[in-house]
């Protein structure tokens, strides 16, 4: 008797064991810190101590993604002047979408609309599947998102994937900062730059107790109140 | 004879009541002219120098007050009520001056941090340098206008973004739009970062 009741459950059973895993390795694969695949988890890196509050990244973004006034992808805060004249001092911080790889936006979407592409690691909207209830606006604990006042979408930074990464070029806030404060690069890549400039500083993410996993490295300076 | 002697009195009286009618239109007429005189506008005759401080500056440095015209002509007079002197800023004018310009107070360009082109001075030097403008421009005033005062107070002098002999119109950074004013930053900081890497910190 070649096929025996026993083999034949043996045998599915291994078919399912082995299915079962590689589908779970492959959906692991986009979390996991791996080249093979070719995905990439692109991140940023802001340097506080290198920023002059010029908000020339501002502008570039404004530009290079059509945003219209009134709106903003990204900003440039400044804080109260601290110390005398003629030491007076500012800090400098980043506003904009920290591309958590556990994005409460896109938990919180009923349609589909806000997402993780998982080929980048980049949260993008999908202009088309918003209804704009303004749920991931409300759920974004780092209220960088906005109404869109032309395609009334919910919209927001996504590394200018649309536009000069797309071109392969850098994110237009990181091609016009004249301090190199910012870094862009895959995290998921050990040896490209992003990954050595969080190595080589103190660098912290902005509330990772939220368990968001946010892909925005900051790293701190040494003015002012205790960054975290 | 009574007749006489009553119309004598009577024109007595009468001379007399216009004589003191008379004085009375004078007086009040003095005292109405007083109360018109406007206190600013004094018939005293105004005292002038008759020489003129800046005379000899104008003789070589010709066009040097009118050039002044766009940033420190008009709106100081409205602000301080004279017009300024060349020596109000351009002070240490020795006798030898034309042997010996360095000493006189000169406003350029210069800065802290090494760029390609650019003059380099330590801060105690720039804070000696600018001490002269923020006399009148406050640190007050100058963080009013903008937090950009404040992180270049010891890092440049006014004149590196500032035209102050500008002719007619603004000049300089205050002509600039936003745009372009933050060109002027990206344009500096840019150059500090590639010495930097030139130098392989």
């Amino acid at each position: 008797m070649a096929c025996s009741r026993r083999n034949l459950l043996i045998g599915a059973g291994a078919v399912i064991f082995t299915t079962g895993v590689s589908t779970v390795a492959i959906a692991k694969k986009s979390l996991v810190a791996t080249q093979e695949d070719g995905d990439k988890r692109y991140g940023m890196v802001f340097d506080e101590t290198a920023c002059i509050g010029c908000t020339a990244c501002t502008d570039a973004c404004r530009e290079t993604n059509n945003v219209p006034e009134g709106v903003s992808r990204l900003k440039i805060e400044r804080s109260a002047p601290m110390g005398e004249y003629p030491d007076v001092d500012y800090t400098f911080s980043r506003i904009s979408c920290q591309h958590c790889d556990n994005a409460p936006c896109v938990t919180v979407c009923p349609t589909g609309a806000s997402y993780v592409d998982l080929k980048t690691g980049i949260v993008d909207v999908h202009g088309d599947k918003c209804v704009g209830c303004g749920y991931c606006l409300a759920a974004c604990p780092y209220q960088v998102r906005f109404f869109h006042p032309e395609t009334k979408s919910a919209d927001k930074c996504n590394f200018c994937r649309d536009t000069n990464l797309k071109a392969g070029k850098l994110p237009a806030c990181v091609e016009s900062c004249p301090t190199n404060a910012l870094t862009f690069g895959d995290l998921n890549d050990p040896t490209s730059e992003i990954n050595k400039v969080i190595a080589s500083n103190a660098v912290y993410r902005s509330k990772v107790e939220l368990g968001t996993e946010p892909k925005l490295y900051k790293v701190a300076d040494t003015k002012g109140e205790i960054k975290r | 004879m009574g007749n006489v002697k009553l119309a004598i009195r009577t024109t007595i009286s009468f001379l007399l009541f216009i004589c003191i009618y008379g004085f009375n239109f004078s007086v009040t007429a003095e005292s109405s002219d007083r109360q018109n005189v406007d206190p600013n506008t004094d018939s005293r005759h105004e005292v002038t120098f008759i020489r003129d401080s800046d005379y000899a500056c104008t003789q070589c440095h010709k066009d040097s007050k009118e050039t002044r015209q766009g940033t420190h002509g008009e709106k100081v007079v409205a602000e301080i009520g004279r017009d300024l002197k060349c020596v109000e800023c351009h002070n240490s004018i020795g006798p030898d001056h034309r042997e010996n310009p360095s000493q006189v107070t000169k406003f350029s360009a210069a800065q802290s941090q090494i760029g390609t082109h650019k003059t380099l001075l330590d801060f105690d030097a720039i804070l000696k340098a600018t001490g002269n403008c923020t006399e009148c421009h406050t640190s007050e005033r100058l963080q009013d206008k903008t937090w950009v005062h404040d992180v270049h107070a010891k890092k440049a002098t006014c004149s590196s973004c500032h035209v102050i002999h500008a002719d007619g119109e603004k000049e300089g950074m205050q002509a600039l739009e936003r745009k372009a004013q933050i060109a002027q930053c990206v344009d500096c900081h840019k150059d500090f970062n590639l010495k930097k890497e030139d130098k392989g910190e």
